[in-house]
Parts: C-alpha cells; structure tokens; sequence
C-alpha cells in the first residue's frame, strides 16, 4: 500500500538507467533519489544509483 | 700500552648485495595473456568482421537481393604513440663509492664494470615495471577531457560517474590504458562509429571489500556475454589488490566463510578462479574489472625486444657522461567490444 502512495506521489517517472544523469537529476530536481525511485526501481538498482552519483560533479 | 689514534674511523667492511628496489613484474608481456601484435611502426589498421544472417522460408526461384546475410566488416586506423626513456650519467660521481674500486685505471676511465652489472643493470625491470603500469592504468590529456565531457549515466551506453571520476584521477600518460580504451575509443566497429563512448558491457561497481569482493565478482560474470564464458577462454584482469581481498574473504572464519575463489598452486605458480575463470592480476586501477577473452584486448608495438633494449654510449666531444637511451612504441587497442564487460564502466 505504502509502495503504491509512493508512486502516485512521482508522476511521470523517469528512469535513471534509460537517461543520463543531467536528466534525471532535473526531474528529481530537489526531491530525495531513494524516495523518487523507491517503488519504481529495484533496492539494488537504488543502492547503485546512489551510490554512483556519488561521483556525480553536476548536481 | 694504550692505542692513541688519531683521525677518523671508517667502515671496514660492506654488504655484498646491494639491496634493489622490487620491481613490479611485467606480466603482460611474460606472460603475454592479452594479444601482443609487433611490426608496426607508426600506426596500424585494425579490421573487424560481423557477419550477420537471417532464415526465411524456402524460395525455389531465383535467389534475389534480400539482404539476409549481412558481411559487415570495419577497418580502424590506430596511430602507435613513439616515446622513450632517456637520460646522461656523469658516472665521476661514483668516486668515493665501492664502485671506484671496478673503474679501470686511467683518471679519465670513470665507468664501474660492478655499478653497470648491479645498478644500471635494474634500468631495464624499471621500464618493464612502468609500462606494466601504464598499459592497465593512465590515460593521454586529450582521452581524459574527452571522457570528463561524457555526461554520465545508469544505464548501457553511458560511463558511470565513478569511472569518469577514475578516469580524471589516472594518471595522464602518453598513450591510453586498456581500461581507458574500452571506455572511450574511435573504432569504426562499434554501434556508433568514431570517437565516443565504446560498447562494452557496463557494471556498476562499488567500492570492492573483502567482504563483497564475492557478490561484485558475481555482477561481473553475471554481466558478461554467455559466448564470452561458453568461449572457456574468457579471463577476468583485476587490480593487483584484489588477490589479497580475494584470499582474506576465501579465509574468513567461522559463519562468514564461503570459498568462492578456487585458488590453486603458491607463489609465482599459483592461480585464482572464479566460477572457472581465470582471474589475472594488472595495476589496473581499484575501480575496474575486465572479463573478456584476452585476445580482444591488444597491445600494438614495434618490437617486443624494445622493452629490454638500452643504448649506452659516450656523450660526444669529449664529455666525461655516458647517454641512457630506450626507445620505443606502442599503443593499445580493443576489439569485439561488445563482449568485453567492464565492472566500474
């Protein structure tokens, strides 16, 4: 149920590993990463996203 | 009766062996894994083939154009980068040390036989030791902007932020690691021909541990394409670190010990598998993995001999300075790329 919320709360998803980060990190804009993806992106997929931006210099 | 002397004390005696720096050994071209190509001399065409076919039903007429088998081939010109290593000894500057001792008699015979057989001799280990380094690990000013351009990403097709910030941290050599290579290279046999990201297999890779090096090692040969390991050929190329993560998590203790790595044989002679491929150890930097077959990635040179090969002589008018000099060339290149998986790509 919670899982469901989570999504109706991010409309029109966008999915990291379908883009780059410049556009994703615009559709984030300054919402959480793990709460933009949760729902719509595996655990692992999550850790490793936020993990490697991380790195990532153009926040 | 007393002794009274007079003067100064000096060492009577020295250790033989003069103690050596360790030399990081040259695996890549003793052992010669990866495709080591020699003869050229400036540059060289790489051609790659792809041949694709289609089935279609039985056509008892004439055979037409269908374009149902598809002779795809590439040709990529690789430019080998010339570089050398190269200095003047004013060898006067050994008087006073146990190699006077070895200069023949003459004031202006300053050359020590034992300093050119102990010390100058460990030139040649230094260069094997340096390019091993610089095969796996560097890239030139030119591929390093290049790839900090690259806008990262999670997906296929894009270079991880953490590699792009590997790549940045390298360091800036004359010709480009193979690590570098298959992230970023102009071959006319990729998907989209030219300079650009190259088509390697991406894993996203973390910081490796002993305690994950198992789980990260799975994602890589997870990754990898099914022919690649159906091959048996296939071969990981991991950081010199991991042997020692890789033997700490196969001796964990207790509940935590799972044996994921088959390490067989000690010392020189010893090798370390995973699921039944062979992990070989380079300088790559801690952030990458390959697995691929070895023969996709290439070291293009002139002559293999060139490593080993020093000229020494007399400075000329008169000087009293012997010239160092090695001289070669070399670059790297990769091919198949698409079956090469790059764990941190």
């Amino acid at each position: 149920m919670a899982k469901q919320e989570t999504k109706t709360e991010v409309k029109n998803f966008v999915n990291p590993f379908e883009v780059n980060y410049k556009v994703f990190m615009d559709a984030v804009g300054k919402a959480d990463v793990a709460e933009y993806c949760k729902g719509h992106l595996t655990e692992e997929q999550i850790e490793l996203l936020i993990e490697d931006l991380k790195f990532y210099k153009h926040k | 009766m007393p002794i009274n002397f007079t003067g100064s004390t000096r060492n009577q005696s020295e250790l033989e062996e003069i103690q050596a720096e360790l030399y990081q050994d040259s695996k890549t071209f003793r052992e010669a894994v990866i495709d080591i190509q020699e003869g050229h001399k400036s540059g060289t065409d790489v051609y790659e083939s792809k041949v694709e076919v289609a089935m279609t039903a039985l056509n008892t007429g004439q055979v037409t154009a269908t374009g149902n088998i598809d002779l795809n081939f590439s040709n990529t010109p690789v430019s080998l980068v010339a570089f050398n290593y190269e200095d003047i000894i004013d060898d006067n500057s050994l008087k006073g040390t146990r190699f006077e001792k070895s200069m023949k008699a003459g004031a202006f015979n300053t050359v020590s036989d034992e300093f050119d057989k102990k010390v100058l001799i460990d030139i040649t280990p230094a260069i094997g030791a340096d390019l091993e380094n610089k095969i796996w690990n560097g890239a030139t000013s030119a591929t390093k902007t290049a790839i900090a351009a690259l806008t990262p990403g999670a997906g296929q097709g894009s270079i991880t932020a953490a590699a792009q910030t590997a790549v940045a941290a390298m360091p800036t050599t004359l010709f480009d690691s193979l690590v570098v290579r298959t992230l970023y290279n102009a071959s006319q046999a990729k998907t989209t021909p030219g300079a650009g990201l190259g088509d390697y297999v991406k894993v996203t890779g973390t910081t490796v541990t002993s305690a994950n090096i198992a789980a990260e090692y799975g994602k890589l040969y997870a990754g990898a394409n099914s022919k690649v390991i159906e091959s048996g050929e296939a071969r990981i190329f991991a950081p010199l670190g991991d042997r020692q993560l890789i033997k700490v998590a196969n001796n964990a203790v207790g509940a935590a010990q799972q044996v994921n790595f088959l390490v067989e044989g000690t010392g020189a002679n010893e090798k370390i598998y995973y699921n039944g491929v062979e992990i070989n150890f380079h300088p790559l930097g801690a952030t990458f993995r390959i697995l691929t077959m070895p023969k996709f990635l290439k070291v293009l040179m002139d002559l293999k001999g060139d490593l080993s090969t020093l000229q020494i002589g007399q400075v000329a008018n008169g000087a009293m300075q012997r010239y160092i000099k090695n001289t070669q060339a070399m670059s790297t290149w990769v091919t198949n790329q698409r079956y090469i998986t790059l764990y941190g790509g």
